[in-house]
């Protein structure tokens, strides 16, 4: 499973960024030196001087720093709380769905499906136009009921999704016109 | 300790490190972006000015994130799609001729994201392949047609490259990017996702602002 695989990739480097402002500017800065130091000292060979000890906190210091680095250079200095929301592979997901080959609409109802509970398990929210995709998903597998459902519920928890939401549904509910597909128009 | 004795050379060397967020360009102007407060958004799909299909695609479904993670409600691409192809409009560059006012009635967005995408994939040297995502992206107040934001971002396997160089920001940046190389067949599609958090995450020096949802929410923008 590529998507899942390439999304928990990307997630181990976000904890990367999301530790490093629980350092603390100060901290993190101190260690960045220790580790530029750690480098210097490589550089010009002067390693020798060191005990064991000293060697091996210089080592965990560069490691740490490096967490730090990363958010310097994600935000420079990026300092925020953890995400908002929980992504799993949903823009992989959405990437498959906007190319609209190669990619099962019924694989992915199973594996949205499955991170919604996990989300659920886990307290975490589940990011804008997640229920609204799904919904999508199932008006396409000829789910109408649930559909509408999952719209609701996208209205629901996004309050500012409401104009659109309302569209689809006006939409959907339009006996004429209920026609809507997976398909390319 | 013996830690301390080292100071002095490291002090000059994160100094020239800070030196490099010091040179920036000028602050970016943000009284209009504040005065509209979008809470909305509405990601157009990105214009490709690069010979990959994928590009259009790939950013866009890689928008979502940085902008909701930003506090902003993003509508959601696939359904955007699918109601510009029902209504006729097949391409990007259609899409984003559509005069605001009319956005604003068929999506309820209070602003749009226009994503241009200048470079996009793998160019294959003798040597070396090199994995690129270059985009630049304007925010338009739908209510108002007026500019609220803009900016650009790149995200290279090159900076891995610079790692081995022996440069200290290539030896940061790889330790994010290493993790992705080698396990997508679809390496572009990572890179999207890295250029579209440098473009539209918050906060970030001149970057977009934080938006309602977010806890950094109406702080003043970032200075440094």
């Amino acid at each position: 499973m590529k998507a899942l695989e390439a999304e928990s990739i990307s997630s181990v480097s976000e904890q990367h960024v999301q530790k490093a402002p629980d350092l603390g500017a100060k901290r993190s800065h101190s260690l960045a030196m220790a580790s530029i130091c750690n480098d210097v000292q490589g550089a010009f060979g002067v390693m020798s001087g060191h005990d064991r000890n000293t060697l091996s906190l210089l080592l965990w210091a560069r490691r740490v720093a490096l967490g730090g680095g990363i958010a310097v250079l994600v935000g420079c200095a990026a300092k925020g709380p953890g995400p908002l929301y929980m992504w799993e592979s949903f823009p992989k997901q959405q990437y498959e769905a906007l190319q609209r080959v190669g990619y099962s609409p019924d694989e992915q109802i199973r594996l949205l499906e499955a991170h919604a509970e996990k989300a659920l398990g886990a307290h975490a929210a589940l990011p804008p136009g997640f229920r609204a995709h799904l919904g999508m998903l199932q008006l396409g597998a000829g789910n109408v009921d649930r559909a509408r459902e999952l719209w609701m519920a996208e209205k629901t928890a996004f309050p500012e999704s409401a104009a659109y939401m309302d569209h689809l549904l006006k939409k959907l509910d339009a006996p004429a016109k209920s026609a809507k597909t997976e398909t390319p128009a | 300790m013996k830690l301390l004795r080292l100071l002095p050379i490291p002090v000059v060397l994160v100094l020239s490190l800070l030196g490099g967020c010091a040179t920036k360009p000028p602050a970016y102007d943000y009284s209009a972006f504040q005065k509209a407060k979008p809470a909305t958004l509405l990601v157009m799909p990105p214009v490709n000015e690069s010979p990959d299909v994928k590009a259009s695609p790939g950013v866009w479904a890689q928008a979502t994130r940085p902008l909701a993670e930003a506090g902003y409600y993003v509508l959601p691409v696939t359904l955007v799609d699918e109601t510009f192809k029902q209504n006729g409009v097949s391409s990007p560059n259609e899409a984003q001729d559509i005069p605001y006012p009319k956005l604003r009635e068929f999506f309820g967005a209070d602003a749009a994201v226009y994503i241009r995408v200048k470079k996009y994939g793998t160019t294959y040297q003798v040597l070396a392949s090199d994995t690129r995502v270059e985009v630049d992206a304007r925010i338009l107040d739908l209510r108002t047609g007026a500019l609220l934001w803009e900016g650009n971002a790149v995200a290279s396997s090159a900076e891995q490259q610079q790692q081995q160089q022996g440069g200290l920001i290539g030896l940061l940046v790889s330790a994010v990017v290493q993790q992705i190389v080698g396990t997508a067949t679809d390496a572009a599609f990572n890179y999207a996702g890295i250029a579209d958090v440098r473009l539209l995450g918050a906060p970030r020096y001149n970057g977009v602002l934080p938006g309602p949802r977010s806890p950094l929410y109406g702080q003043t923008p970032q200075t440094q």
